[in-house]
C-alpha cells in the first residue's frame, strides 16, 4: 500500500470515529432527562394562551411580524424553491434600472389599435405587473444579499428542508381515498336521462313548496345569501359532503328511512373542499381546490367548481365543470348564480422569468384563458402579491355570467345582498384597511368603489349594509393610547364617512357583533363579556345605549325572536381560563338596559365549531331549536386517564326553565383530540323529524316531541 | 403521513387562536425547547422565561407561518433568536457589573445576585452529565451544540440564523463536541 492511500484510510477512520463520538454525544444528549419546569408543561401553557388577553396578543402578534421572522420562514418553508429560485436567478433578479428599461420596452410591444392615452389607465397588465415588481422589491430582494453571503452550498439547505418535510402534494393529505374508477361524464344517454328526470324533478320539486313540508334551513350571514354547508337538505334528502372519502352522499329522510340513495365520487378531481356545497332547484353545485394538474404545473393550485344534476338522486350527474386559478376561498350563492372566490399567489420565486411582456407569467386565468384588461383591477398600497379571482355562474345553465380579478383584496370579504366588499391591509396607513366594493345582480358584477377604514374586522357580521348605510364595528390601535380600542362607524352609499364612536372598550377584543335593523350589539372581550347596544338610526350620530359586563365571551350572537338575542360562546374565569361552552340568552327589550336573564355553561365541552363558523349552528327561533355540535375531555379513571368526546346538542329556550336540552346524541369518541374535531356533525330537521348526520358515520333519527325529543332510529 | 397531516391541521387550527391546538404542537417540542435553552444559558429561571416568551411569540405569530409542515424549525429558529439575546445580555451584564463594582451599596447587592445566580447555575448544570460537561463550553458553543441537536438544524441553517460565516460555525460545533466529549471522559475518570 502506497503511503498516501494509507493515510487516506487514515483519514477516513477518522472521519468515521468522529461522526460516531459526535453521534453518541447527540444521543445522551437528546435521551437525558431533564425536568420541565411545572409553569412549562402544555396543560399550564394552553391556560396561559388560553387567558392572553388581546392587547398582549397583538402586541406580540405586531412584534413579531415586524421581525419578518414569519416572512422569512414563509421563504424557507413555503417557498422552498424561493431561496432556490433566487440563486438561480443571482444577477438576473430585477434591478430598479432594469425594471424602468422594460417598463419603456412595453410601450413600444403594446398592441396597436389601443388608445395610447388611455393606455396608462386601461392597461391593468402594466400595473399588475408594476405592483408585482414593487412588491418584489420591498419583500424579497433583500434575499439577494443573503443569497450571495450564503451562496456555498445553499441548495443543499432547501434540500435538507425539503426531505425533512417532504414537498407537498395533495395526494399525502387526502385521506386513503383511491383513485376514482370512473368519472361521470355527460355523455348523449345521460343528456336523454336528465330530461326526463328533470320532468319527474319539477313535479317533486312541486311537493317541496307545499306547505306540507317544512324543513330547517342553513344559518347564513345574510338572509337571501345562501353560504356552503356540509350537509343540507332540501326537505326529501339529506346530501352530505364526506371529506374522508371525497363523496357526496344523498340519503333519503322520509320519517326514519334513511336509506343512501345516491352517492357523487368526486376522487378524481383531489377536490380540497373547505365549507360544503349547495343544491337548489335539483342543481348541486360544489367548490374546492383541486390539484389534478399538479404534475404538470407545479405550485399551481386551481379552484374547480363542479355542477351536477341530482334532480334524480339515485344517479346523480355530470353537467360542467369549471376552473379559476388559484385556492378555494369561499362563495356565495344568489338567486341561482354562484359566486366563486379564489385566491392565486404569484409565484415570487419566479420573478426571473415573469416578464411584463408576457402576462401569461403574471396574469391569472378562468379556465385557459387570461383575465382580460377590462376584468382586471389594482387595490393601492397594499401587499400585492396576491390575486382574488371572482366567477359568476349560472348553475341552471351552466355557464360563465362573470369574471373578476383584483390584485388584492385577500383580506376579509362581506357579501351583502347587493354588494361584494374586498378587504386589505393598507401599508401606507397606520392600522388602516382599504376596501373594494362592486355591486353585483343576477351574476354581473360592476360598479367598483374605494373605501378606506380603521382596524379589522372580526368576520363578516362586523359589518352591515342597511338601508344604503354600511355600519362596521372595528378593532383598532391607538397610538395616543398605546393600546387597541374599538369604534363603530357608519358609511353613506358613497362610502364617505357619516357618524362614527370611537374608543370604545379600551383594550379589549370584538367577539362578535349582530347589526338587528337600526341597533348594533356586539361584544368585546378581555376577561369578561361587556355586551354593547348601539342606536345606529342616525347615521351621523350613532350613540351607545348601555352594556352589560359578564364573564366569558359569546363568539356568535343570533336574534331569537322578538326582544331576546342568543349568545353561543365560551365560560372564562377571571383569568380567562376556558371553563367550558356556554349558552347565552339576553334580553334586549331594552336596548339601554341589556339582561342576561339565561345562561348555561356546558363545563364538559370546550370547543365548538360554532365559535368559528356560524354556518354549523342550526337556529330556528319559531321552532325553539338550538342545535350544535360541541367536542370535551372527560376523565375516564381515578389516575386523569382522559379521553375526549364528541356530542350533538339540541335546546330549546322557555323564560322559566332556561335552557332545556332535547336530545344529546354522541358523534364521537377518541383519545385524540384532532380526531374528535375531526368528526363533524350537523342536526336538521324535516317535519316532525330531527336528524343528526354525523358525517362518513350515520344518521340518527329523532321524532320531536313537544318537550323532548324521542330516538326514532 | 398521519403525523404530518396532524401537524397540518394543527396548525391550521392554532391559527385559529385555538389553544388547545396550539397545546398539542407544543406537546411535541416543548422538552427539546426547555433543554435547548437550559443547556445554552445554564440557567433555570432564565430558560423558563425564554420558552415561555418564545411559545406565546409563537401562538400570536403562527399566522405568518406558511407551511404547516415547518413548525419545529420555526419554532426553534423564534427560540435560538431570544436565547442569543438572553447571551448577549449576559455579556452586557457583566460589563456592567464591572463599572458597577466600586459603588458600595451597588456591590452587595450584585455580590448577592451573583452568588445565587452561580447556586442556581451549578444546581441545574450539576445534576446531569451533559450539563456538567457543558460548563467547559462557551456561550456560542452551548447554542450552537443545542441548535444542532435539539432543533435538528444542519450548521449552514445555524450559520443563517446567527449571521456567521458556515465553515465557522461547523468547525466550532467539531471543537465543542470535541470539548464535550474530552470532558465527559474526564468526569467519568473522577466517577470511577
Amino acid at each position: 500500500m502506497k503511503q498516501e492511500e494509507k493515510n487516506n484510510v487514515i483519514s477516513l477512520d477518522e472521519e468515521r470515529i468522529n461522526s460516531k463520538r459526535e453521534e453518541a454525544i447527540k444521543a445522551s444528549m437528546k435521551q437525558q432527562e431533564v425536568p420541565v419546569p411545572d409553569a412549562l408543561k402544555p396543560e399550564q401553557i394552553k391556560n396561559r394562551l388560553q387567558g392572553m388577553e388581546t392587547k398582549e396578543y397583538e402586541s406580540r402578534k405586531r412584534a413579531f411580524t415586524n421581525k419578518r421572522i414569519g416572512r422569512v420562514w414563509a421563504g424557507a418553508a413555503a417557498g422552498i424553491v424561493l431561496i432556490a429560485g433566487l440563486m438561480i436567478g443571482g444577477s438576473t433578479i430585477l434591478h430598479q434600472n432594469q425594471k424602468e428599461e422594460e417598463g419603456n420596452s412595453y410601450s413600444q410591444v403594446a398592441p396597436s389599435g389601443q388608445d395610447n392615452q388611455s393606455e396608462n389607465d386601461n392597461d391593468t397588465y402594466a400595473k399588475a405587473y408594476e405592483a408585482l415588481e414593487q412588491y418584489y422589491q420591498e419583500y424579497y430582494a433583500d434575499w439577494e444579499n443573503d443569497s450571495r453571503e450564503w451562496s456555498e452550498g445553499i441548495g443543499d439547505i432547501i434540500n435538507g428542508i425539503a426531505d425533512t418535510f417532504g414537498s407537498r402534494k395533495y395526494s399525502d393529505y387526502s385521506a386513503g381515498a383511491s383513485k376514482s374508477e370512473f368519472v361521470m361524464e355527460y355523455d348523449d344517454d345521460g343528456a336523454e336521462a336528465a330530461d326526463m328526470d328533470s320532468a319527474d324533478g319539477a313535479s317533486n320539486f312541486g311537493e317541496k313548496e307545499s306547505a306540507s313540508t317544512n324543513y330547517s334551513q342553513n344559518n347564513v350571514r345574510t338572509n337571501g345569501v345562501e353560504e356552503c354547508n356540509i350537509v343540507r337538505t332540501d326537505g326529501r334528502y339529506i346530501y352530505e359532503y364526506d371529506d374522508n372519502l371525497s363523496y357526496i352522499h344523498i340519503y333519503n329522510a322520509k320519517g326514519t328511512d334513511t336509506s343512501l340513495v345516491g352517492e357523487i365520487n368526486l376522487n378524481s378531481y383531489q377536490l380540497e373542499v373547505k365549507d360544503g356545497f349547495y343544491v337548489s332547484d335539483g342543481i348541486l353545485t360544489i367548490s374546492g381546490s383541486s390539484s389534478e394538474y399538479s404534475s404538470k404545473e407545479e405550485n399551481k393550485a386551481f379552484t374547480r367548481t363542479l355542477i351536477y344534476d341530482v334532480k334524480n338522486p339515485a344517479e346523480p350527474k355530470f353537467l360542467k365543470g369549471f376552473s379559476q386559478d388559484g385556492s378555494y376561498q369561499e362563495s356565495r350563492m344568489v338567486g341561482g348564480m354562484v359566486y366563486v372566490f379564489s385566491s392565486y399567489s404569484v409565484p415570487m420565486q419566479n420573478m426571473k422569468e415573469i416578464k411584463q411582456e408576457k402576462p401569461e407569467t403574471y396574469i391569472p386565468k378562468f379556465e385557459d384563458e387570461l383575465v382580460s384588461r377590462e376584468d382586471l383591477y389594482i387595490q393601492q398600497d397594499c401587499y400585492l402579491d396576491t390575486y382574488t379571482m371572482i366567477s359568476s355562474i349560472n348553475v341552471a345553465e351552466c355557464t360563465y355570467i362573470d369574471k373578476k380579478t383584483i390584485l388584492g383584496g385577500t383580506g376579509k370579504r362581506y357579501v351583502s345582498s347587493s354588494h361584494i366588499y374586498l378587504l386589505d391591509m393598507d401599508y401606507t396607513a397606520d392600522n388602516e384597511i382599504r376596501f373594494l366594493r362592486f355591486t353585483y345582480e343576477d351574476g354581473e358584477i360592476s360598479d367598483k368603489t374605494d373605501g378606506k377604514m380603521k382596524g379589522d374586522l372580526n368576520d363578516d357580521y362586523s359589518i352591515d349594509e342597511y338601508q344604503g348605510y354600511l355600519r362596521m364595528v372595528t378593532h383598532y390601535y391607538d397610538k395616543n393610547r398605546g393600546d387597541f380600542v374599538n369604534g363603530l362607524f357608519i358609511y353613506d352609499e358613497n362610502l364617505r364617512q357619516t357618524g362614527s364612536i370611537k374608543g370604545i372598550a379600551e383594550g379589549e377584543e370584538i367577539k362578535s357583533v349582530r347589526f338587528i335593523g337600526d341597533t348594533a350589539y356586539f361584544v368585546t372581550y378581555r376577561n369578561t363579556d361587556p355586551l354593547f347596544a348601539v342606536d345606529v338610526s342616525n347615521p351621523e350620530k350613532p350613540k351607545i345605549l348601555g352594556y352589560l359586563k359578564i364573564p366569558g365571551f359569546s363568539a356568535y350572537l343570533h336574534p331569537y325572536g322578538d326582544n331576546l338575542l342568543f349568545g353561543f360562546g365560551r365560560e372564562t374565569d377571571e383569568d380567562g381560563v376556558v371553563l367550558g361552552l356556554k349558552l347565552s340568552m339576553y334580553d334586549i327589550s331594552d336596548p339601554s338596559d341589556i339582561k342576561e336573564i339565561d345562561k348555561l355553561v356546558l363545563t364538559e365541552y370546550e370547543n365548538s365549531e360554532v365559535i368559528y363558523d356560524a354556518n354549523a349552528l342550526l337556529i330556528d327561533p319559531e321552532k325553539n331549536i338550538i342545535g350544535f355540535g360541541a367536542q370535551g375531555k372527560y376523565y375516564y379513571d381515578e389516575i386523569d386517564e382522559y379521553t375526549y368526546s364528541g356530542d350533538y346538542l339540541v335546546y330549546a329556550y322557555n323564560k322559566k326553565q332556561g335552557f332545556v336540552r332535547r336530545l344529546k346524541q354522541k358523534t364521537a369518541e377518541d383519545e385524540g383530540y384532532l380526531d374528535v374535531l375531526d368528526v363533524k356533525s350537523r342536526g336538521l330537521y324535516i317535519n316532525d323529524y330531527f336528524y343528526v348526520v354525523t358525517v362518513g358515520q350515520d344518521i340518527k333519527t329523532y321524532k320531536m316531541g313537544k318537550n323532548s325529543f324521542q330516538l326514532a332510529k | 403521513m398521519e403525523g404530518q397531516r396532524d401537524v397540518k391541521e394543527l396548525v391550521e387550527l392554532a391559527k385559529q387562536r385555538d389553544a388547545h391546538a396550539f397545546s398539542l404542537l407544543y406537546e411535541m417540542v416543548y422538552e427539546d425547547l426547555y433543554r435547548m435553552a437550559l443547556y445554552t444559558l445554564g440557567n433555570s429561571h432564565d430558560a423558563e422565561d425564554v420558552v415561555s416568551d418564545t411559545v406565546l411569540d409563537a401562538y400570536a405569530g403562527i399566522g405568518s407561518l406558511r407551511d404547516e409542515m415547518a413548525f419545529r424549525r420555526w419554532i426553534f429558529k423564534i427560540l435560538s433568536n431570544k436565547c442569543k439575546r438572553k447571551l448577549r445580555e449576559y455579556i452586557g451584564r457583566r460589563e456592567h457589573e464591572q463599572a458597577l463594582y466600586d459603588d458600595k451599596d451597588a456591590k452587595i447587592v450584585l455580590e448577592e445576585t451573583l452568588s445565587n445566580e452561580q447556586d442556581d447555575m451549578k444546581q441545574v448544570l450539576d445534576r446531569d452529565e451533559i450539563g456538567r460537561a457543558f460548563r467547559v463550553l462557551s456561550k456560542e458553543e452551548r447554542l450552537i451544540v443545542t441548535m444542532v441537536v435539539y432543533a435538528g438544524y444542519d450548521s449552514r441553517e445555524v450559520s443563517k440564523i446567527l449571521h456567521k460565516n458556515r465553515n465557522t460555525v461547523r468547525s466550532k460545533y467539531k471543537r465543542a463536541l470535541d470539548k464535550l466529549k474530552r470532558q465527559m471522559e474526564k468526569d467519568e475518570e473522577v466517577t470511577v
